[in-house]
């Protein structure tokens, strides 16, 4: 699609050094291009695109419910018939995506610089100044050179070569870096193809495909679920589930074997009546909380082993707690317009249980969201789900992170902990990062409402730009993906 | 006895539902093309470029081009498929509707796939209105109109 040309610097040599600069002594600074406005423009439009595919969820949904309204000989072809519209949304989401990323990863590369030119130039001045005095002066004769250097010629020159060879690189990386960056923005655009983004993405978890087909069912799952399931008596259990009508839970999408599916709000189909159908999840957090039996059963937030895990002192919610908070993300999307289509993200659940910690880092990162996301899932869920990203990452990266990076889950804003795990992982991880889209944040304000809750270390720019340096490095600062890593809006 | 049912006024309820949503289709991304003004065209290249105007210009191209022949093109055939599909369903509702399906099943003899016409709790509905007696004001029989479900046949986008 887009044909960029390379940039010609002007009056540049090769070596990145211009006349009109440092009399060409040395490369220059230039100043980084202003990509604020194109991120804006970029993620407005991703915006656009969001809303405008949550009102075509809600159509799909809405259509489904000619299951009980038509059962004509060609029922299931009319009930189905939004599948390939399905397909042609999900291109227009990822492509958008797409683009999103490729204008921030430019403008990533692009400000990385910012703040640099400055320093830079005062110190091109001034080494000018010394090395053009230089020149004049080595034409001196010895002793009058000794007196005014009291250094050699030879020794002095080779000083002054050393000290540009160490400064020189930071100027001549602009340059590089916006060509490339500029290069690899074009690479994303062209990379778009929406008849190959037209795929639905269907989870390969076991956790989002295994269904619950009776209550007995349900009752095993309750028991079984990864956080409190110890917590829960059978009896709890067979009265909490009796409460949950699976057969009327809101799906989105229905295949060809007749399975019906719900898009969760990271974009993904999984199997309604799973482990990782929010609908399911919500409809038993509520019945829980509901229950005065369980409604007071508490959750430590931190199930972690590490240290740092333990650093959370938030206490222990309650289910009640936990269903009001999580509630409120449901609220702005009554489930019955958009059938779990449209709504927050199941990661709003507040608690998280770092059940794993032995996966190396991008496990631990996906087990932490797959936990905080879905508290149907048993533990063997969750480690199969660990097990995958580190397959995953094994796959993309030949390696497997073996250091583990604390990150916290903060209540209500746990995309800000899964940034990592986004990153680590590469394009293998999209799930909670959406909240971060759905609520709208950007980094500065994840930050601010991190400072508002008390967490000052639940958020560490610098690891967040070491983690970043770490992904591109690993992966290239090309999107090149099928839109599967969701970023965070920049605060520029 | 046929195995297959319809429930005409459950069909038009969803249909106008489905319409209702539509209604709002072009409300978001009707100002789309908008967002794409707002990018400083400085956003490409440092002013130090040589062709710095020509240069800039390229990633407003490359804005505009994924819009106009990407992005826009995509919802317009998001829209016009579920356009198509609302109307082909209308088509099917009529069809049972006008009693048009009930003269077309017995002069081709094939009750036993002629659903069963229901009301929205399950009832039996009332003999629909037919042609076969001239009954239907401005009534034309027609064969099956809609050709929902030829999943065969690729879609016009």
């Amino acid at each position: 699609m887009a044909n960029f040309t390379a940039i010609s610097w002007e009056n540049a040599d090769t070596f990145h050094r211009s006349d009109a600069h440092y009399q060409g002594h040395t490369a220059w600074a230039m100043v980084s291009p202003t990509t604020g406005s194109a991120v804006i423009a970029a993620g407005q439009l991703l915006g656009r695109v969001t809303d405008s595919a949550a009102l075509f969820n809600e159509v799909f949904a809405i259509w489904t419910q000619f299951e009980d309204a038509y059962g004509g000989s060609d029922a299931s072809q009319v009930v189905t018939a939004m599948s390939e519209v399905a397909r042609e949304l999900e291109a227009f989401q990822s492509a958008t995506k797409m683009f999103y990323d490729g204008v921030v990863e430019y403008d990533a590369a692009v400000q990385k610089h910012d703040g640099k030119k400055s320093d830079y130039d005062t110190w091109a001045t001034d080494w000018t100044d010394r090395y053009s005095q230089f020149l004049v002066d080595q034409d001196r004769p010895l002793d009058e050179f000794m007196t005014k250097y009291r250094v050699p010629k030879l020794e002095l020159h080779s000083r002054l070569e050393a000290e540009r060879a160490e400064n020189e690189p930071t100027a001549q990386n602009i340059q590089l870096d916006i060509a490339t960056a500029r290069q690899t923005l074009a690479d994303t655009l062209n990379a778009i193809d929406f008849d190959d983004l037209t795929d639905l993405r269907f989870t390969i978890h076991s956790a989002g495909l295994d269904r619950v087909d009776s209550t007995e069912e349900m009752e095993f799952m309750l028991l079984n679920n990864h956080l409190f399931g110890d917590q829960l008596s059978a009896a709890d259990a067979k009265r909490v589930a009796a409460e949950i009508d699976i057969e009327s839970l809101p799906y989105s999408y229905i295949d060809e074997n007749g399975v019906k599916w719900i898009r969760t709000s990271s974009g993904e189909l999984v199997v309604v009546g799973s482990a990782m159908d929010p609908n399911l999840q919500l409809r038993t957090l509520e019945a829980l909380a509901n229950d005065p039996a369980t409604k007071d059963i508490t959750v430590d937030p931190v199930g972690g082993s590490s240290d740092t895990d333990r650093n959370r002192t938030d206490g222990l919610l309650t289910l009640s707690e936990i269903f009001t908070e999580t509630s409120n993300y449901y609220l702005l999307e009554p489930e019955i317009s958009g059938a779990g289509i449209v709504l927050g993200t199941a990661g709003g659940l507040a608690v998280v249980a770092f059940t794993v910690v032995s996966w190396g880092q991008a496990g631990n990162q996906h087990a932490a969201v797959m936990s905080s996301s879905h508290f149907l899932m048993t533990n063997d869920q969750i480690e199969e789900a660990a097990q995958w990203a580190v397959d995953r990452e094994m796959t993309i990266t030949g390696v497997s992170l073996a250091a583990s990076v604390a990150i916290a889950f903060i209540p209500g804003i746990g995309a800000v902990a899964s940034f990592g795990a986004n990153f680590v992982a590469g394009n293998a991880i999209s799930l909670a990062m959406d909240a971060a889209w759905d609520n709208a944040q950007t980094e500065s304000e994840m930050m601010q409402e991190v400072a508002v809750k008390g967490l000052p270390n639940a958020y560490d720019p610098d690891e967040h730009a070491r983690l970043i340096d770490e992904r591109n490095r690993r992966f290239g600062t090309g999107a090149g993906g099928g839109g599967g890593r969701p970023m965070m809006r920049s605060s520029q | 006895m046929t195995e297959f049912w319809i429930k005409p006024d459950e069909c038009q309820r969803v249909l106008d539902e489905v319409r209702d949503v539509m209604r709002d289709r072009d409300r978001y991304f009707q100002h789309a093309d908008s967002d794409l003004n707002i990018v400083d065209r400085n956003s490409y290249v440092d002013a130090e470029s040589k062709r710095g105007d020509y240069e800039a210009s390229e990633l407003d191209q490359a804005y505009r081009q994924f819009f106009h022949e990407g992005l826009s093109p995509q919802f317009d055939k998001i829209v016009q498929m579920i356009e198509r599909r609302i109307g082909i369903m209308q088509d099917v509702i009529d069809y049972y509707v006008s009693g048009d399906a009930e003269v077309q099943h017995r002069s081709q003899k094939q009750g036993k796939d002629m659903p069963v016409i229901l009301n929205a709790d399950g009832t039996a509905w009332d003999k629909p209105p037919s042609d076969v007696d001239g009954s239907l004001p401005g009534g034309h029989y027609q064969e099956a109109p809609y050709q929902f479900l030829d999943t065969n046949t690729p879609e016009e986008g």
